[in-house]
């Protein structure tokens, strides 16, 4: 049927039944204001609520879901990709697996990391470190006092770090490795004495398998300790709405819990 | 009395839609108006920035206009009385909202007497804010693979690994002595005894050790000698205010490419540095095409 023939044929049908369509569009617009109404009043809801208390409040999380996975498809995915596992030869972390580098996943952490971002240009980001670069100079210009090293001591840190994942022997480059790690590398400082990390900085945990940079290779250690690494997430706030931030946050705390990530669909 | 009449008796006139029913005409623009009134009205109270009595959902508190997030209070408890917002006694929560409030005031007022204009702290943290937001829209932007690539490839120099050398430094009391010395090491003699017969002594003999710290332990003039040595070599004497040196070069890697796939983070982070950077020079060069600037004649 052509656009003319259809709108002759709808015009006759408001000629032969006019009280039945003004009682349709009634009904239609009754139908759009109640759903409106209701949105509203989820997302309010929503938004005034604890964020760390809303597993308690399952109506919200199913109405939040939904709306998460469509903002990350559209805000995240270009980095995290669509089934958020990230991308380690950018060091865009897993969002999947329960490996946190700042905090420890509440969806309040996720939503501050959403909203301020991380080493973005927004006076809230999260950027207390980033990872020196020991082939440098100055590895940390913040701290001038922290010395470069030889490449043979950044090979003896590498022995160390694989020692601990028990991916290679306890040797003497091993135990050099250690005492660079827990002294003049300053590597401690942030990653902690047992290498298990700091969310507080964004440390990442060097003895969990877990690697953010690549796949935890020798070479790949090497260049993180040699040339620095600094990932950037942006910071949203402004650009998105708080119920938004919200959601893609409640969406994103959902991948990494078991129970839920079924709900999204995620694998 | 037609507000009486039954729907039967203007019927006729009100169905037919072919024909002009007045009172159909004002009940629908009445209906319409109705509506309307009730969109407008629902965005002017739940607009941010207009004058209202109605607090949004996501906020604490608005202040002259001026919203309170509960994201930002409920960061300030955590920061202030600790994680758990279940043990934040309802005086405490006050006090912070509180104190909130009283920042904000304060803001209000510090606009007002326009302290920006007087106070270089406040006016650098304004730059940085604006050049702050410029900076976000290039940061939101995530590059495809192929822009990636090509800004690699045209930025190669950039992303080159950090050479290693590494070096002898052996000194001598004359230029005869030094010459000799270079010679017997060219042919194998062993380093120790050569030191001894021609009354040498190593000054410095490193590890591998990378170029920049090879370079402050030989000083310039050295340095750039011994990055031109291959492996094995020996350098000629080279005459120095000290002395006469001579350079025995262990091992030499000299800087090369790294992969993309080593260096693809640091390109990703220099490409929207330099975006950032771009984006930065269109806003200053907008800013002060709309600006009115007069510059005293003896300031141009």
């Amino acid at each position: 049927m052509t656009p003319e023939g259809w709108s002759e044929g709808l015009a006759r049908q408001v000629r032969r039944r006019p009280r039945a369509v003004l009682v349709f569009v009634a009904a239609a617009v009754a139908v759009s204001a109640a759903s409106a109404a209701w949105t509203m009043a989820r997302t309010t809801a929503l938004v005034s609520a604890d964020p760390d208390r809303l597993a308690g409040r399952p109506d919200l999380v199913a109405f939040a879901l939904p709306r998460g996975h469509r903002g990350f498809a559209t805000y995240c995915a270009p980095c995290h990709g669509r089934a958020a596992r990230g991308d380690p030869a950018l060091g865009i972390p897993d969002l999947t697996d329960q490996d946190w580098l700042y905090g420890s996943g509440k969806v309040s952490e996720i939503e501050t990391i959403i909203s301020d971002g991380v080493r973005a240009p927004d006076p809230k980001t999260w950027k207390l470190a980033r990872m020196p670069a020991y082939a440098r100079l100055v590895p940390y210009p913040p701290e001038p006092a922290l010395q470069p090293l030889a490449p043979g001591d950044i090979r003896d840190v590498v022995s160390f770090l694989m020692s601990i994942e028990g991916r290679g022997p306890v040797s003497e480059a091993s135990a050099r490795g250690r005492a660079i790690f827990a002294g003049r590398g300053g590597c401690y400082d942030c990653h902690g004495a047992d290498a298990g990390g700091d969310p507080g900085v964004g440390a990442p945990n060097l003895a969990d398998h877990t690697w953010l940079y690549g796949s935890g290779q020798p070479e790949e250690i090497f260049d993180s300790i040699a040339y620095g690494r600094a990932g950037v997430c942006p910071a949203w706030r402004g650009r998105l709405k708080p119920a938004q931030v919200r959601e893609i946050a409640l969406y994103v705390h959902a991948l990494s819990t078991p129970s839920a990530s079924a709900s999204v669909g995620v694998q | 009395m037609s507000g009486t009449a039954p729907a039967s008796a203007r019927s006729p006139i009100w169905r037919n839609l072919g024909a002009i029913s007045s009172g159909r005409s004002f009940v629908l623009a009445g209906g319409a108006a109705i509506i309307g009134l009730v969109l407008a009205g629902a965005g002017l109270f739940a607009a941010r920035g207009t004058s209202s009595l109605v607090i949004p959902p996501e906020d604490v508190a608005i202040v002259n206009q001026q919203p309170i997030a509960r994201t930002d209070l409920l960061a300030q408890l955590r920061a202030l009385y600790g994680e758990d917002p279940a043990e934040i006694t309802p005086q405490q929560r006050r006090k912070a909202l509180n104190d909130m409030i009283r920042e904000e005031l304060l803001v209000q007022r510090a606009k007002e007497l326009d302290v920006a204009s007087v106070d270089p702290d406040v006016r650098a943290a304004m730059v940085a804010a604006v050049e702050q937001s410029v900076a976000a829209d290039a940061m939101i932007r995530q590059p495809g693979q192929a822009e990636l690539r090509a800004y690699y490839q045209a930025h190669q120099e950039r992303y080159a690994s950090e050479g290693t050398i590494s070096v002898s430094n052996l000194a001598f009391g004359g230029a005869h002595a030094a010459l000799r010395a270079v010679q017997s090491l060219r042919k194998g003699a062993d380093l120790a005894q050569v030191l001894t017969q021609e009354h040498g002594r190593e000054i410095s003999s490193e590890g591998q050790a990378f170029y920049f710290a090879s370079r402050i332990h030989l000083g310039d003039s050295l340095f750039e000698v011994a990055r031109r040595l291959h492996a094995g070599e020996i350098s000629e004497p080279l005459v120095q205010p000290d002395g006469v040196h001579v350079l025995v070069v262990r091992q030499n890697h000299p800087p090369v490419a790294r992969p993309y796939a080593a260096a693809q983070d640091q390109v990703l982070n220099d490409f929207r540095n330099d975006e950032i950077a771009r984006l930065e020079a269109k806003s200053a060069e907008f800013l002060r095409k709309r600006a009115n600037i007069l510059i005293a004649k003896d300031a141009r």
